[in-house]
């Protein structure tokens, strides 16, 4: 029975998060199986260590460390202008862009512009997909979907641009604690019709309404 | 008078609440699960597929969804409620990560970036090392599962993880977290022998 209480108070250490002496334990197992479920043990620790990682109280700078690669170059200045768009601020920066608001003189109106951070040239195949998916989702027009105006590769940087709805991220809801009020009397957004005039299909409807649903619009635009 | 404040309530209870329709307590599930739920994807999603998939609205997506049905849930308590979720997310990321694979213009990898298409768990313990891992998982009891998730994976405190699946104390909460961690291992197959 000595086996399977070192394995429960090694257990415990790790659930603990208390370092183990991996070489000692090896010592105190003499069964063949007690080398193995160490060994399988020692990995679950590891799996541990990586979510504590993760989850770490101050966990914004490992969670852009861990996206973004860090090599040291200074962070590029801000843009003032991309395309025909002049930039006029940053609302917010999510996982591979920013989100800036920016006026369209050619609409005449203010609009959320979404730069995609530069990338190696590998990464160009991505770039063109991004493109493609956001001119399929310009397509889409509904009351309960921001518009896409458009999808571009301009001086090298990848851009989407659209509808600009000012609101709190979903991040200041959630530290608020404030309702995600509906619209309307809803509990729920409106779901776009499969067969919705001017939707291309379900798999993009469905989709576009996952992402990019009025509902929580300014957490989309503002935490792309 | 004020709404009381519904924010320091148990899962189960907000839980409940939910499913008799009450918004708030639905919007406190929301507040309460998609950090730790977001800061867990950042775990299981590859480098390449953060580039096409938005974690942070993809697991806002899953979770708005689940929600969806909550109706339906049978209410086993919060325990049950973070597994349910986090297989939801993580069923999620496995059909975003076909689909991407799926699209055209997919990047093929080169020895150049070798990490790019593991997750940062992968990239840490191998690909093969997660697979084992969660074939372990899958086979535990539930409530067994729910505490390796809830301590290991989500990072709960051992109050927490009392008041998730209704352990009288933080110590028996503790015991059984070792129990089932050596129910996983036991249950986990080993590392296949390389050949020499």
């Amino acid at each position: 029975m000595t086996r399977p209480a070192r394995l429960i108070d090694l257990a415990a250490f790790v659930a603990d998060g208390t370092p183990v002496d991996w070489d000692a334990a090896r010592l105190g197992s003499a069964a063949p199986s007690g080398a193995a479920l160490l060994a399988r043990l020692r990995l679950v620790e590891r799996v541990a260590q990586l979510h504590a990682s993760l989850l770490l109280p101050d966990s914004a700078p490992l969670h852009e460390s861990l996206l973004h690669s860090t090599d040291g170059r200074a962070a590029p200045a801000e843009p003032c202008t991309w395309g025909p768009l002049t930039i006029l601020e940053k609302v917010g920066r999510g996982t591979f862009g920013d989100v800036y608001r920016a006026l369209d003189p050619r609409l005449d109106r203010p609009v959320a512009l979404k730069l995609l951070r530069r990338r190696e040239p590998s990464a160009d195949a991505l770039e063109t997909a991004v493109i493609d998916e956001g001119r399929l989702m310009a397509r889409v027009r509904h009351p309960n979907v921001v518009t896409i105006f458009g999808a571009e590769r301009i001086d090298g940087r990848v851009g989407l641009w659209m509808e600009f709805v000012d609101g709190p991220t979903l991040e200041d809801e959630l530290k608020t604690k404030e309702r995600f009020e509906p619209r309307g009397d809803r509990r729920w957004p409106r779901p776009v019709p499969r067969a919705e005039r001017g939707t291309p299909g379900r798999g993009l409807a469905g989709r576009v309404v996952g992402t990019v649903v009025r509902y929580f619009c300014a957490v989309t635009v503002q935490a792309i | 008078m004020p709404a009381p404040d519904s924010s320091a309530l148990s899962t189960a209870t907000l839980l409940s609440r939910a499913q008799d329709g009450d918004e708030q307590a639905l919007n406190d599930l929301f507040a309460r699960y998609i950090p730790i739920l977001r800061r867990w994807a950042t775990g299981r999603l590859p480098r390449w597929a953060r580039d096409v998939v938005d974690t942070p609205d993809l697991v806002q997506e899953t979770v708005v969804q689940t929600f969806k049905g909550i109706d339906r849930f049978e209410n086993r308590g919060e325990g049950a409620l973070q597994a349910y979720l986090r297989q939801a997310v993580m069923n999620r990321i496995r059909t975003e990560l076909r689909k991407a694979q799926r699209r055209p213009g997919r990047v093929e990898l080169t020895e150049s970036m070798p990490d790019d298409d593991q997750s940062p768990l992968e990239a840490a313990i191998g690909t093969e090392a997660v697979e084992r891992y969660e074939a372990a998982l899958a086979r535990l009891r539930d409530e067994e599962r729910e505490l390796v998730i809830g301590r290991i994976e989500l990072g709960l405190t051992y109050p927490e993880l009392a008041r998730a699946v209704g352990k009288p104390s933080t110590d028996a909460a503790r015991m059984a977290v070792a129990r089932a961690l050596v129910r996983l291992v036991e249950e986990m197959d080993d590392a296949p022998r390389t050949a020499d």
